[in-house]
């Protein structure tokens, strides 16, 4: 009975986010670009209803500003709950709306979508098509999210959707001009310079240290002795009493944790660029 | 009061008599014969003997002298009583004022190689002597060597380093027998790791370690001079014992010496020491297998079995730099040579930049290059 409640409730959540996204376009504006997907006909889609229908109209329409001007998508979809649809994480659950609804422009069908689960304020970030994973790195990713975090963590959802769009069209733009956002390509490290500048600093200061007082000790040998291994008898050791008793024995079970972004393979590695999972999307989630 | 010297002499020229180490056996230096130590010792039993009762009377007197001396008569300076002898040189007959623990040296002004065999009375005769084996060229030369491969040294100090003073000295030792007793307690564990599925499962056992027993030390050195920095004698350890030879003044020609002026028993607390850690270390050792291992209980006590009384080599050697002293001792026998040497602070930083610039170069690369 527990189980068919369940799956009632998860079907009419997903006939619900359905018609939200397939009705939606009916009841708002005119300014339909059939031309841009196949599947969902807004780039905004606030199934979770935290937007007022003016802030929607914004978003949209700056939303789909920016992707026409690049060619990328640039999508918001917000659920109530992202386990109402998909038993699997918020990242499946974005991949797969992405998926179904055919979104993404041109025919590889680019395009970047954040997605937000309000329960337990859960975000995915993610992109598709090689044009999004030219623009959106792993590194731009992270920067994208830095904008728009902040907002989210103070309910201010409007201002946290403004935010992603503008960074997405400073990431197209930069990509479209052949610079794309990402740490730079002769970093063979993968670390930040600020980190690179302390390790180098803390790691041959402390070798240099380390070398100089052996050297100043060996100017300095003349030491009271405390031991007398010298003067040992041989065969003078005598263990008369070698006694181990076991006295009681512990056990403790772990859960190896997984990352979510490991799951895929990479194509940039740890030195740059883009890492696109075995579903062909990159990107990354978390609590907002 | 003038005390005995014993001059050795030459029994071919009357010249002084040296011991020399690198061949084992008493050198004269006017007419260049050498004769071994049991020939002169035999040649000096009998002016040994009455020295030796010299002393005695002499102790005895000391002590009647003090008995009926009156307080106000202490009041007047006495050499002894600071600590100090007066000695006639046998040779030039030059009045010597010594160190009391002094038993062998040479006369300031003739430059002959005295004993002082009354030092060597009774309680204060060694059971042993080890000889020199390494000459003072050698020793000068190993000063030289020293320096070498120390690019922390300033330059000047190997430059314009002048000796201010090389002697070979018999330093009093005790050789203290032992035997370390005790037991120790430990609690241990070992720790088994295994994945099963996505659980990380780790069983940690727990033991109740102990070990009980001894040790048995030989010839632990403690010096007995107070003369003598502890820790430059404990650093030109170990000397190699199995060439102990039952004392005789004839291996003392040439070099100085000392009688002990600390006693077994308060030397012994530093080899009591020393064996009761090694002993410690030797039952820790002895716990292996575990994951850690932490001490509980320790219970352990050297116990003094048999002390022995002996002069070991040492070539003293001192300079001074920058208006302080520096001194490094040598193993007469072994050759092993120390001292703490001073450390220039422009050599260190310049170094210690040259090492960080190295290191910081590659790494640099391969974080901004």
């Amino acid at each position: 009975m527990k189980r068919f409640l369940h799956f009632l409730a998860s079907f009419l959540s997903a006939v619900l986010l359905v018609c939200i996204l397939f009705t939606m376009p009916a009841s708002a504006e005119e300014t339909q670009d059939m031309s841009r997907s196949q599947g969902l006909q807004y780039y905004v889609s606030d199934a979770a209803g935290i937007l007022s229908r003016e802030k929607w109209e914004n978003l949209e329409h700056e939303a789909e500003r920016v992707s026409q001007q690049y060619g990328c998508g640039v999508y918001i979809v917000t659920v109530q709950d992202y386990r109402d649809y998909i038993s699997g994480s918020v990242r499946n659950c974005a991949e797969a709306f992405y998926s179904q609804y055919g979104l993404g422009l041109g025919e590889n069908r680019d395009g970047s979508l954040l997605f937000l689960s309000m329960a337990d304020r859960d975000y995915s970030l993610i992109a598709y098509g090689p044009g999004a994973h030219y623009a959106f790195t792993d590194y731009a990713s992270g920067w994208l999210a830095e904008g728009f975090l902040d907002n989210f963590r103070q309910n201010d959802w409007y201002g946290g959707f403004s935010d992603y769009i503008k960074g997405c069209e400073q990431l197209l733009s930069r990509a479209a001009s052949g610079n794309p956002l990402d740490q730079p390509q002769s970093n063979r490290s993968g670390v930040d310079h600020g980190m690179g500048a302390l390790i180098t600093a803390l790691v041959s200061s402390l070798t240099a240290l380390g070398v100089c007082q052996g050297m100043k000790r060996k100017m300095k040998p003349v030491r009271q002795k405390t031991s007398a291994e010298d003067y040992v008898v041989r065969g003078g050791i005598d263990l008369r009493l070698k006694r181990d008793v076991f006295l009681n024995r512990t056990v403790t079970r772990t859960v190896i944790r997984t990352d979510d972004r490991n799951t895929g393979s990479h194509s940039g590695g740890h030195f740059g660029g883009t890492t696109v999972n075995s579903g062909g999307f990159s990107g990354h989630s978390g609590k907002f | 009061m003038a005390s005995k010297l014993t001059n050795y002499q030459c029994p071919s020229c009357t010249g002084p008599l040296r011991y020399d180490g690198t061949i084992g056996r008493l050198q004269c230096d006017y007419c260049g014969s050498s004769f071994a130590t049991e020939e002169i010792e035999h040649l000096y039993q009998e002016q040994l003997q009455h020295a030796e009762q010299a002393a005695a009377e002499e102790v005895a007197a000391a002590i009647h002298a003090a008995e009926q001396a009156q307080p106000e008569e202490s009041a007047d300076w006495d050499g002894e009583n600071e600590g100090m002898r007066l000695y006639n040189c046998p040779s030039c007959g030059a009045e010597l004022v010594f160190d009391s623990t002094t038993a062998a040296t040479s006369c300031p002004y003739c430059g002959n190689p005295t004993v002082v065999p009354s030092q060597f009375h009774g309680m204060l005769r060694p059971d042993y002597i080890l000889p020199f084996h390494i000459s003072r060229e050698e020793a000068l030369k190993s000063l030289k060597e020293y320096y070498r491969g120390k690019p922390l040294l300033p330059k000047r100090f190997a430059d314009a380093n002048h000796l201010e003073e090389i002697k070979g000295v018999y330093v009093p030792f005790w050789l203290f027998d032992g035997r370390a007793v005790g037991d120790m307690s430990y609690r241990a564990t070992r720790v088994h790791t295994v994945q099963h599925g996505n659980e990380m499962i780790t069983t940690t056992e727990y033991y109740d370690v102990r070990r009980a027993g001894s040790v048995a030390f030989t010839r632990i050195p403690a010096d007995g001079s107070r003369k003598m920095p502890d820790e430059l004698m404990d650093s030109i350890e170990p000397f190699d014992f199995s060439d102990l030879k039952p004392f005789s003044t004839a291996y003392m020609p040439g070099y100085m010496a000392d009688i002990y002026d600390v006693d077994d028993r308060e030397s012994f607390e530093r080899a009591r020491t020393r064996g009761e850690n090694t002993a410690e270390r030797i039952f820790d050792s002895s716990v292996s297998g575990y994951a850690t291992v932490t001490p509980t209980g320790r219970n352990m006590k050297l116990l003094r079995e048999r002390t022995a009384y002996a002069l070991l080599p040492v070539w003293m050697l001192s300079t001074k730099w920058n208006g302080k002293n520096f001194i490094f001792a040598m193993n007469g026998q072994t050759g092993r040579f120390v001292g703490d040497l001073p450390v220039s602070s422009g050599r260190y930083f310049a170094w210690f930049a040259g090492i960080a610039a190295a290191v910081a170069l590659p790494l640099a690369w391969f974080f901004f290059g």
